[in-house]
């Protein structure tokens, strides 16, 4: 994996001239490199932004055939990228629109549709998941028989909620696919987006704790809390009772239940796991027409010593999880 | 010839019968109304007034009954003569999308496929998973409360 420090990729003389001495040594194929990147390090929630791209291709096959150019564009998904992104490119040997790829059309490589090619070859970098690769392909075929360079224009916006995501780009052709040097990638730095709604997820960080038996919810759901006692600190293993201590943040307002009431005790399911369902709202006797923006959980014991939290004492994090 | 007289009056007599029955079916028809019921076509609501409470309840097609108490829940829902007014909801913290009274009404006088329920707050629209049937004593009703992935189905019954 090729990572470009910084939000800006500068021109890298070094990695040019790596291309072109392993184009030159690969027959039957196109080259393509991708030589800077201009993205914000971080953006405004809800916030149009453009990530600019500069590429290179090398034609050594000679055929001089003309070629449909591909993009990758991995985003999380909670920004809806199909519906927001638009890519466009100008290069010395012609411009063109570029439109989202069809499942209809495939990588002959993998021999799966491109946005399954891109996530199976080159994977999702230093996310824990909840992202997706969209691809995009040119409207127009060019021939780059003497080899090209060219712009690659990505106007995208950003999603509601806060988070820190790492973003990456991938340049490949419908003719040659993922094969030898006919494809490059790089992943950016971990982006922020900030000034949105929640506690942000940081989607560049370890995968965090499974709490929430939903895959996906917001604080209105009815939840099912999980506690896997196996899971990490296993102190908990064989324990007879497990209380929720729970914390709503909504607004200013802070509303706690922690104190080993009946209606914080966890269910035993077997297996170590317990866990409990509540409705945030009348849990915390929420007042209708306030929200919850996020909560905070530990577990406890009865007597409320032993306490499973994350490892740095902080409390696990639940925030909304949609992508309405 | 004589045996030809014979059938033309007798076809001839047979052409008045037919014509004099004709003429009496005509009468009668005139005569006789049809007799329609007053108000036969007028349609009414189903009437689902009372106190309902839930028996089982479902979050995206798995029981969660057992999950979480919905016993105490009530939500009292009022007709005046012939006409949805007011409703009264004790949640007692069980999910729905309204938590405080106030006014509701089908989305369809007749035929209807949910439920508004109108507050100070809020106004929520609460679908029939199953359409009401007038003298029922049960109804379905399906619903989201936050992330839309997320269907909550509740069967209730007329106490």
């Amino acid at each position: 994996m090729k990572n470009f420090e910084g939000h800006l990729a500068r021109w890298n003389p070094y990695r040019i001239l790596a291309g072109f001495f392993v184009c030159a040594l690969v027959f039957f194929s196109m080259c393509m490199t991708i030589l800077q990147i201009e993205q914000p390090s971080e953006v405004i929630a809800e916030e149009v932004f453009e990530i600019v791209m500069q590429v290179d291709v090398s034609n050594d096959d000679d055929t001089g055939d003309p070629f449909f150019f591909i993009v990758g564009f991995l985003a999380p998904r909670a920004w809806n990228a199909v519906e927001n992104t638009t890519v466009r490119f100008e290069s010395s040997v012609g411009n063109s629109t570029m439109r989202l790829t069809t499942n209809d059309e495939i990588d002959g490589n993998t021999k799966l549709p491109w946005n399954s090619a891109f996530e199976k070859k080159l994977g999702i970098g230093e996310n824990y998941g909840e992202v997706e690769w969209i691809t995009f392909i040119a409207d127009e075929a060019f021939q780059a028989s003497d080899g090209a360079i060219g712009t690659v224009y990505i106007e995208t916006k950003a999603g509601g909620d806060n988070m820190i995501v790492q973003l990456a780009y991938g340049i490949t052709n419908q003719t040659w696919g993922f094969s030898d040097d006919n494809y490059d990638l790089v992943f950016t730095d971990c982006m922020q987006v900030f000034d949105g709604i929640g506690y942000p997820t940081n989607l560049c960080g370890p995968k965090p704790r499974r709490l929430v038996e939903q895959t996906t919810y917001t604080m209105d759901d009815l939840l099912t809390i999980i506690f896997d006692a196996k899971e990490g600190d296993d102190f908990m293993r064989g324990a007879s009772y497990i209380d929720l201590c729970a914390k709503a943040y909504s607004g200013d307002f802070v509303y706690e239940i922690c104190d080993n009431e009946d209606a914080a005790a966890l269910n035993y399911v077997g297996d170590d796991i317990w866990e409990i369902t509540i409705w945030p709202r009348s849990y915390f006797n929420i007042p209708e027409g306030q929200n919850i923006d996020f909560m905070e959980v530990t577990f406890t014991n009865d007597k409320g010593n032993l306490v499973v939290a994350n490892d740095d004492g902080s409390a696990f994090i639940i925030a909304p999880k949609c992508f309405d | 010839m004589f045996k030809h007289m014979i059938i033309t009056q007798i076809a001839s007599a047979i052409k008045k019968a037919i014509l004099i029955f004709l003429m009496i079916g005509t009468f009668l028809m005139c005569e006789s109304p049809i007799f329609i019921p007053e108000g036969a076509f007028q349609e009414y609501p189903v009437n689902m007034s009372g106190s309902w409470k839930i028996t089982s309840a479902y979050r995206n097609g798995i029981e969660i009954s057992e999950k979480f108490d919905f016993s105490s829940f009530g939500l009292n829902l009022n007709f005046n003569n012939i006409e949805e007014t007011t409703y009264q909801i004790s949640t007692n913290k069980v999910p729905f999308p309204v938590i405080s009274d106030g006014n509701w009404e089908y989305d369809d006088y007749v035929y209807p496929t949910g439920m508004f329920f109108f507050n100070s707050f809020d106004t929520s629209f609460i679908e029939f998973a199953e359409a009401p049937i007038n003298g029922f004593d049960k109804m379905q009703v399906k619903f989201q409360l936050g992330c839309s992935d997320n269907v909550y189905i509740y069967d209730l019954e007329l106490q």
